[in-house]
């Protein structure tokens, strides 16, 4: 037995995922103040 | 509980771990030169210290005790209140750290969240300056008081000591680091204990799960507490995700997180310092949430849930590491109470007793002075409040949260987007939401039912749809140079 399907999602996606879209704003806001 | 021939070791790696935080204190204390510097760092902290400054402060003792408590026992379906604290933190970082970082020094260099929202509005009469300060007051003292709760709680299952000794010992030092050494003091202090809170919260799931011995045995474990244990809709209602997934909207009114991007060395750092603490963040409460699951998996039972962490640093590893792991507990609860008490110290000082005092010129010595006696006074009533626990420290926790949630958030959000928005409306969103958070705690505790939704909730829309309401009313009444200045 393990996690279900739904608790797996919420384990592996939205976590990860905002750590991701924190690096896509640091890039962009660093390119952003470069120019 | 915990084995008392550990206690020496125990009591060994504390007593070192203080006499290193007093030192920092006191090399914070000659690096101190004004009270921007006490109350601010001097606005030049680098984005390493911001980021875990604002992880640190932000996630207390409930951290490595509630949290891993409540997975303990409730299992997957408690999820949901990592998931929205995460998602609020992000956006937090997103739509406000860089503005108001930006804003608060145009705005006559604001030092403090109230004194932001008086030079914003330029409230000419400071009523909403000194309504703001007394908000912060009430809900902050609540707040330190459940902290010390947590001290003494942590002394008593710790070292057997009494618990009223406990809260004694807890209480001295934390006011006496706070106190000596201020906001730099508190900023390097958490950026070390934010460290260790995070190697703590990796090292000991990953140590037991090996210990039980591995990931299949472990969910073989798990499992003896039936299917619904893993399963995150669980014995849950839609209100009951709504309530856990709504702590995330307090992110945007805690003044003592929003303080930390203020102190930011400019705004260009805000980014990097962004994904230092949602990383930090995302894997502290991994390591909560899997503290929790994998002591299930090891005890089963245990008489206090919330001492899950404590239970198996003392079991899983040697004696001294577990001392180190469990200063990790201590230093959730100093790096919160500390941020909270020094918040309340420069609202009292800052907002209250030099807008009361306009005709006292103070040198730089005596306003640091009135800052620390203010932070003992508040200490001291947190203290009284603490000395008699009865059992709703975590209630006061969430209620503190979404007070200042409902009560700042909107505004600070709406301040920093919104050009029209005006000085009535902000006190008039602020009052609501407070009224409204006070209001639906008592109604819950008298009527339950649709009242068990979380006050944050109700507070933090009511607060936005009279903020509005009261913007239409009074029609366009941007401030120029305001509006030039910061939009």
């Amino acid at each position: 037995m393990t996690f279900t399907w739904a608790t797996w999602l919420i384990l592996c996606i939205p976590f990860p995922l905002l750590i991701v879209l924190s690096l896509i704003n640091c890039l962009y806001q660093r390119r952003k103040d470069k120019e | 509980m915990v084995h008392a021939v550990h206690s020496k070791e125990i009591l060994t790696i504390f007593v070192f771990y203080i006499v290193i935080i007093f030192c920092v204190g006191f090399v914070a204390l000659f690096k101190t030169k004004d009270l921007s510097d006490y109350i601010l760092g001097g606005r030049k902290l680098p984005a390493p210290i911001v980021g875990l400054g604002a992880g640190a402060s932000d996630m207390s003792g409930w951290l490595l005790m509630a949290l891993p408590g409540a997975i303990f026992v409730n299992g997957a379906n408690y999820l949901w209140l990592p998931l929205g604290l995460s998602i609020g933190a992000f956006l937090n970082w997103l739509l406000v750290a860089r503005r108001l970082r930006r804003f608060t020094e145009i705005s006559n260099d604001s030092l403090t969240i109230p004194s932001y929202f008086d030079a914003r509005f330029q409230d000419r009469k400071k009523i909403l300056r000194m309504v703001t300060a007394v908000v912060v007051l009430v809900f902050f003292t609540f707040y330190a008081s459940a902290g010390f709760v947590a001290g003494g709680i942590l002394s008593e299952s710790l070292f057997h000591t009494s618990y009223f000794t406990g809260l004694c010992i807890s209480t001295a030092i934390i006011v006496g680091y706070t106190c000596i050494g201020g906001f730099l003091a508190i900023s390097w202090i958490d950026f070390f204990q934010g460290s260790l809170m995070l190697v703590a919260l990796v090292a000991v799931p990953v140590v037991t799960i090996f210990h039980i011995g591995g990931w299949q045995p472990f969910m073989h474990h798990l499992s003896a507490n039936g299917h619904s244990y893993l399963n995150a809709f669980h014995g849950i209602s839609a209100m009951g995700i709504f309530s856990l997934l709504a702590w995330g909207l307090g992110y945007f009114g805690q003044p003592h997180i929003l303080v930390r991007f203020m102190a930011a060395k400019s705004p260009k750092v805000i980014p990097s310092a962004q994904v230092i603490c949602v990383t930090w963040m995302i894997l502290a409460l991994y390591g909560a949430v899997f503290t929790g699951l994998s002591g299930n998996a090891f005890f089963h039972h245990l008489e206090k849930p919330e001492s899950v962490f404590i239970e198996l640093a003392m079991v899983v590893f040697n004696p001294w590491i577990a001392g180190f792991l469990i200063a990790a507990v201590l230093s959730a609860i100093m790096s919160a109470v500390s941020a909270q008490l020094l918040a309340s110290s420069s609202a009292l000082t800052e907002d209250l007793y030099r807008i009361i005092n306009p005709s006292h010129r103070l040198r730089y010595k005596q306003i640091v002075r009135i800052a620390r006696l203010s932070l003992l006074l508040i200490a001291v009533i947190a203290f009284w409040l603490a000395s008699r626990p009865d059992g709703t420290v975590l209630k006061l926790v969430s209620y503190a949260w979404a007070g200042l949630g409902a009560s700042f958030g909107p505004l600070v959000l709406l301040s920093i987007y919104w050009k029209n928005m005006t000085r009535d409306s902000a006190l008039i969103g602020m009052l609501v939401g407070a009224i409204t958070v006070i209001v639906w705690e008592i109604l819950d505790k008298h009527f339950g039912g649709f009242f068990h939704l979380y006050s944050m909730i109700p507070g933090f829309f009511l607060n936005v749809v009279a903020v509005l309401l009261v913007g239409k009313y009074q029609g366009n009444r941007t401030i120029p140079e305001i509006a030039e200045k910061l939009f």
